[in-house]
């Protein structure tokens, strides 16, 4: 054991060296301690290792694609290769520009929601196996390690594609948990995102009536968002004054946007009561609590870690069950399907001030077998690529004039 | 065999004569001999001793009357490289005989020359070429596939610097023969670059020149801010009076970046994209081409216009692009002169007279 200690250590000072020390030693250091993590876990476990691909934000606004390195699963553990990892585009859009509220270390693993194949288990498992099609809540990688209960199997008829979804669907299924929702009581719902559509067909599916759809402008207001809602206001093409009309017994914000508060109170009738969905960011002035209270408007938090750990099983079944009754459908709300390797590009577009994603996936199948996982032994180096390989090759002037010898302009 | 311009059956060959037997004459009618797709029917100077001199160590005949040249039925197209002030009066000459024509770049000195002989071609129902060759460098051809590719995106920006240490000579350093110095003369083929490479027109110019270091009355260093039409800038900074850089080796850099990517013609040539073009990883800077290619740039120019021509459809460097660069160049003088940027006229030049 000392002696693999000490040959690891030897290959992250060669690692190191290559950088050429300063500033760029420096930032090695965090992947380097996951390098190191992950051979210390196989140790522990007595298993080897394995490598895959996954998307490291090495700061804000920058998205990288590097080598990962996982431990075998132990014991009660899996190991997923992954088909396809869903974006949260609310959340991660956050945390990549550094928004209020979504403050986070880098270097940063994005990313919670993600459907594959069990590829590997650990002793002490036998509720899934090798070849099954699970769906589970893990960064964005070809590879996910993740205990053997908080993975959901995808049965047959769910593509890997919506089952992707299953985290996002979770966030929307316990929001209906926080009210009681009567056919005939109005609703609304604050919001085009992924979790305004979500929570859309859910209640579609659930039997709610009438339920008006609100947002700002019409860009992310789909088909099939149109032709099931009872009701659509797009507050750019409406009026703010159209909310006072809704008159919902429950509203859902699903903005994400601290501001959507004090617009969902004003969906909300006397007595009713508005969910907060998900994580909303930052802090608001716009909110009237006296009028509130005027009016004996409930808030309800809704975040995803109210969700007991015995509940997201049981959500999960029913988020798949639905999709195989064909009762909702995600695939038709997936406007970006994207290469991993495409990462920067697609959260760049992301952050942009004009983008109109609903939902994302990153399709894993596409990189060759050979990237999404292999077998890779101790003394394997890290790959701290990104971070040497930045800079435009420049070549002396001298040089540059004679390279464009025989092309002269007459 | 005696038919012969745009009225005649389609050989296999198209059959070409060189008005301007100067050095780019001499290099175009060179290149006659190396397609597989053109002859050369004749040469003619206005200078008998350059005249002969290329006819006979081409082993075709030569003259130094316009007028056989264009009244000749073994010529079904022109390649004109003399002095720009001559470019017009010979194209529209050639146009009315009936023959394709090709022009050296600039088209003419003015952009109003210039749409005389396009408006002519096109009345006559002859195709007219701007010899804006550069395109068919290798890498250029190879960057604008990586461009088409998606490697840059939505342009946002360009660079261009050409240097050399060349002081130009006779009719090229007088305004009234060559419209112009290092911008109309050398520059113009990267400003070719810039649109055949972005596909994006320059919409508005802002410059300055002057007479650095250089004789005569046009400029041999100028600078330039380039306002793309969809909001891109780009800025160019041209001279003929760079110490360290010669006429056998220009310093040429360029560079395109956009929302997604970043191209660079400065050797070694490169591009970085954050998409996965050519199936090279996205967020890395890769090379492309080599830095010195064999193939000829007149000869590919020459074959593709044949090509085009004997097939009965319009060049691939039409007269257009010939006007659209020449009035980015204009542009670039009027700004000059004003003090203040001005716009780029633009297709379909109803405002040019």
């Amino acid at each position: 054991m000392a002696a693999v200690k000490s040959l690891v250590r030897s290959i992250a000072r060669a690692a190191l060296a290559r950088l050429g020390g300063g500033a760029g030693a420096s930032r090695a250091v965090p992947y380097m301690a996951r390098w190191a993590g992950a051979r210390q876990r196989a140790l522990l476990r007595g298993r080897g290792l394995v490598r895959g691909a996954g998307i490291v934000w090495p700061q804000h606004g920058r998205a990288w694609v590097m080598d990962r390195d996982y431990a075998l699963p132990g014991r009660g553990e899996v190991l997923i290769e992954t088909a396809v990892s869903a974006v949260s585009a609310g959340t991660e859009r956050a945390y990549f520009l550094g928004l209020p509220n979504a403050v986070t270390d880098f270097p940063t693993l994005p990313g919670y929601s993600l459907a594959g194949t069990v590829v590997e288990i650990g002793r002490g498992v036998s509720a899934v196996r090798p070849g099954d099609r699970v769906a589970l809540a893990a960064p964005h990688a070809s590879l996910a390690v993740g205990s053997a209960v908080e993975v959901y199997a995808v049965p047959a008829g769910v593509s890997m594609e919506e089952a992707a979804f299953v985290s996002l669907a979770l966030i929307a299924l316990q929001a209906l948990q926080k009210v009681t929702i009567i056919p005939g009581n109005p609703i609304a719902i604050l919001g085009h995102g992924i979790i305004g559509q979500l929570l859309a067909q859910f209640l579609c599916a659930f039997g709610a009536y009438p339920v008006t759809s609100v947002s700002r402008s019409g860009r992310r207001a789909t088909e099939a968002l149109q032709r099931t809602m009872q009701r659509v206001i797009l507050v750019d093409r409406d009026g703010v004054d159209a909310l006072d009309h809704v008159d919902a017994a429950v509203t859902f914000d699903a903005t994400g946007h601290p501001d959507g508060v004090a617009f969902a109170s004003r969906c909300t009738r006397p007595g009713g009561r508005v969910v907060l969905v998900g994580s909303t960011r930052g802090v608001t002035e716009a909110m009237d609590f006296g009028a509130l209270a005027d009016r004996r408007i409930a808030l309800v938090g809704a975040h995803i870690n109210s969700l007991t750990r015995e509940d997201r099983p049981v959500e999960a079944r029913r988020f798949f069950r639905l999709l195989k009754e064909k009762r909702i459908a995600v695939a038709p709300l997936i406007t970006h399907r994207v290469h991993p390797l495409e990462a920067e590009w697609f959260y760049r577009r992301l952050a942009g001030r004009d983008d109109a994603s609903i939902a994302a996936v990153f399709t894993w199948d596409a990189l060759p077998s050979v990237q999404r996982m292999r077998r890779v032994s101790f003394l394997a180096p890290p790959d701290l690529g990104p971070l040497r390989r930045a800079a435009l090759v420049e070549v002396p002037l001298a040089d540059r004039v004679r390279m464009n010898a025989g092309t002269a302009a007459g | 065999m005696a038919t012969s311009g745009a009225d005649g059956p389609r050989h296999a060959h198209l059959r070409l004569a060189v008005i301007g037997c100067g050095e780019r004459g001499a290099a175009l009618a060179s290149a006659i001999g190396q397609t597989g797709n053109t002859r050369l029917s004749l040469v003619m100077d206005a200078e008998p001793t350059a005249a002969r001199a290329l006819g006979e160590r081409l082993r075709v005949p030569w003259t130094t009357s316009l007028d056989e040249i264009v009244g000749s039925p073994e010529v079904d197209a022109v390649v004109i490289s003399t002095p720009h002030d001559l470019h017009a009066p010979q194209a529209i000459s050639a146009a009315k005989a009936r023959k394709h024509i090709i022009v050296e770049k600039p088209l003419a000195t003015s952009l109003s020359d210039a749409v005389a002989m396009v408006r002519t071609a096109r009345a006559c129902d002859v195709r007219l070429s701007a010899v804006l060759s550069y395109r068919y460098l290798p890498h250029v051809q190879h960057a604008r596939k990586l461009i088409a590719g998606g490697v840059l995106g939505q342009l946002l920006g360009a660079s261009l610097i050409f240097q050399r240490d060349g002081p130009q000579s006779g009719w090229r350093v007088r305004r009234r023969s060559s419209g112009g110095g290092v911008l109309i003369n050398q520059t113009i083929h990267y400003l070719d670059w810039l649109r055949f490479l972005s596909g994006v027109e320059p919409a508005a110019v802002s410059a300055y020149h002057a007479i650095a270091d250089g004789t005569g009355d046009v400029e041999d260093t100028a600078v330039m801010w380039i306002h793309f039409g969809n909001g891109a800038l780009g800025t160019v900074n041209a001279a003929l009076c760079a110490r360290g850089t010669g006429s056998a080796g220009d310093l040429v850099e360029c560079r395109l970046w956009g929302r997604d990517g970043h191209i660079s013609l400065t050797p070694p040539y490169q591009f970085y994209s954050l998409r996965l073009v050519d199936g090279k990883r996205p967020g890395q800077w890769h090379a492309f081409a080599g830095q010195r290619q064999s193939s000829n740039r007149d000869v590919v120019y020459l074959q593709r216009f044949a090509e085009r021509v004997l097939s009965g459809q319009e060049p691939e460097i039409t007269g257009e692009d010939g006007l659209a660069v020449q009035a980015l160049v204009e542009a670039a003088y009027r700004s000059a002169e004003a003090g203040h940027a001005v716009r780029v006229e633009r297709e379909p030049w109803t405002n040019v007279t």
